[in-house]
């Protein structure tokens, strides 16, 4: 895509629709799937693309595996004023899940008690 | 071919249909020359590279040094897309470097059921990739400053209920679209969205998904994300973004692509 038709693009939301290429605007993409591990951002980066062409990409990039990124704590999408769907419907199905974790445990401990009652009981009579 | 083993390793790209049907790219990573090596009916596509620069031990050493990365993940990618736009291919992801051509084939030997299950999925299909990006914020709050303390939290309710409101519109449409197309594919993935800053843009991506597409159905996919799109931008304001034809990297799980890959493709994180 020349520039032009960026900046156009840009302008009116017309549907895109890109050969996918080594460039800037789609290196990140191509490092997604190219490589076996995910990819996080820190630092600004110069790339030689071609031999020809020395891109300065203000772009920062860190190639680390996703559970790294989650042990650093990146959560990029949190707090966006646009608002990022995903995020929330995870954060849902994680509340679901401690509920239900912790329903599972209340009903286990209340079994305990019954069977704490149960031997109490019989030890009485 | 001893003496060219203490000095080169083997870089493999990916497999293609065997026959040497069509053309393979002159160069390869670090200006190499592209080959190829028979894998029963396929043929694997490989570059001999210096081992000073590309051996394992290498790959340990700069394997997240993006400087270094980057030039090699993307002459490695273009000559997979010039191998897709000219016929079947299964990606290999990196690092993908052996000894020798003998350690090459008893790799793909030994997970040659893996290998050729994949095939079968990835024969005639390509990969297209789908991003979805809004085109306006949520609503903003209200200017002129409240009479009380009631007020205020009245308003800030009814803000932040109005902001759900929205945000659950347009979860509901970006949900709806992928599935839509996903009924078109004959595999999907959704990934997590790229951060602003990798995709340089100032409104974040909403939706990074990909697509697995028979070749004869592509023009009908395209189409439909056409058609989507118009309908995002009319409606929730929001907009597609396809990329493709991609060698189908997001569909070569563990089973794929050898031992090292042993995370399936999917929801993340």
């Amino acid at each position: 895509m020349t520039e032009s038709q960026r900046s156009e693009s840009q302008r009116s939301p017309m549907f895109v629709s890109n050969r996918p290429q080594s460039s800037p605007e789609s290196l990140a993409d191509v490092l997604e799937r190219v490589l076996d591990k995910g990819i996080v951002i820190v630092g600004d980066i110069q790339v030689r693309l071609l031999d020809i062409e020395l891109l300065t990409i203000k772009v920062r990039l860190m190639v680390a595996s996703v559970d790294k990124a989650r042990e650093m704590g990146i959560n990029w999408w949190e707090g966006d004023p646009f608002v990022s769907n995903i995020e929330s419907e995870e954060k849902n199905e994680e509340e679901l899940d401690l509920r239900r974790r912790l329903e599972a445990l209340e009903s286990r401990v209340g079994e305990q008690n019954e069977i704490v009652e149960g031997e109490t009981t019989r030890e009485r009579r | 071919m001893s003496d060219a083993d203490q000095t080169t390793v083997v870089h493999a790209y990916g497999l293609v249909p065997g026959g040497g049907r069509f053309s393979l790219p002159e160069r390869g990573i670090a200006d190499a020359t592209v080959r190829t090596i028979a894998f029963h009916h396929l043929e694997v596509v490989v570059s001999d590279l210096p081992a000073e620069s590309f051996s394992e031990a290498a790959w340990a050493e700069h394997g997240e040094d993006t400087q270094w990365l980057t030039p090699v993940a993307a002459a490695h990618h273009d000559v997979l897309q010039h191998l897709v736009e000219r016929g079947d291919i299964l990606p290999l992801q990196l690092p993908g470097i052996y000894p020798s051509d003998e350690a090459l084939i008893d790799a793909l030997e030994s997970s040659r059921a893996d290998l050729e299950r994949a095939w079968q999925t990835l024969a005639g299909r390509v990969e297209w990739s789908l991003q979805i990006f809004p085109t306006a914020e949520l609503p903003a709050p209200e200017k002129p400053a409240p009479r009380s303390g009631r007020e205020y939290l009245e308003r800030r309710r009814s803000q932040q209920d109005a902001r759900e409101t929205e945000r659950g519109r347009r979860e509901t449409a970006v949900t709806e679209a992928h599935e839509a197309l996903a009924r078109e594919a004959a595999a999907d993935v959704v990934r997590a969205p790229l951060d602003k800053a990798v995709t340089g843009r100032e409104e974040p991506m909403l939706l990074n998904s990909a697509y697995l597409v028979e070749r004869e159905q592509e023009q009908r996919f395209l189409a439909l994300a056409e058609r989507l799109h118009n309908q995002l931008v009319a409606t929730s304001g929001m907009r597609i973004e396809a990329t493709g034809p991609w060698p189908p990297y997001s569909f070569v799980g563990a089973e794929g692509a050898g031992e090292r890959h042993e995370d399936e493709p999917g929801m993340v994180p």
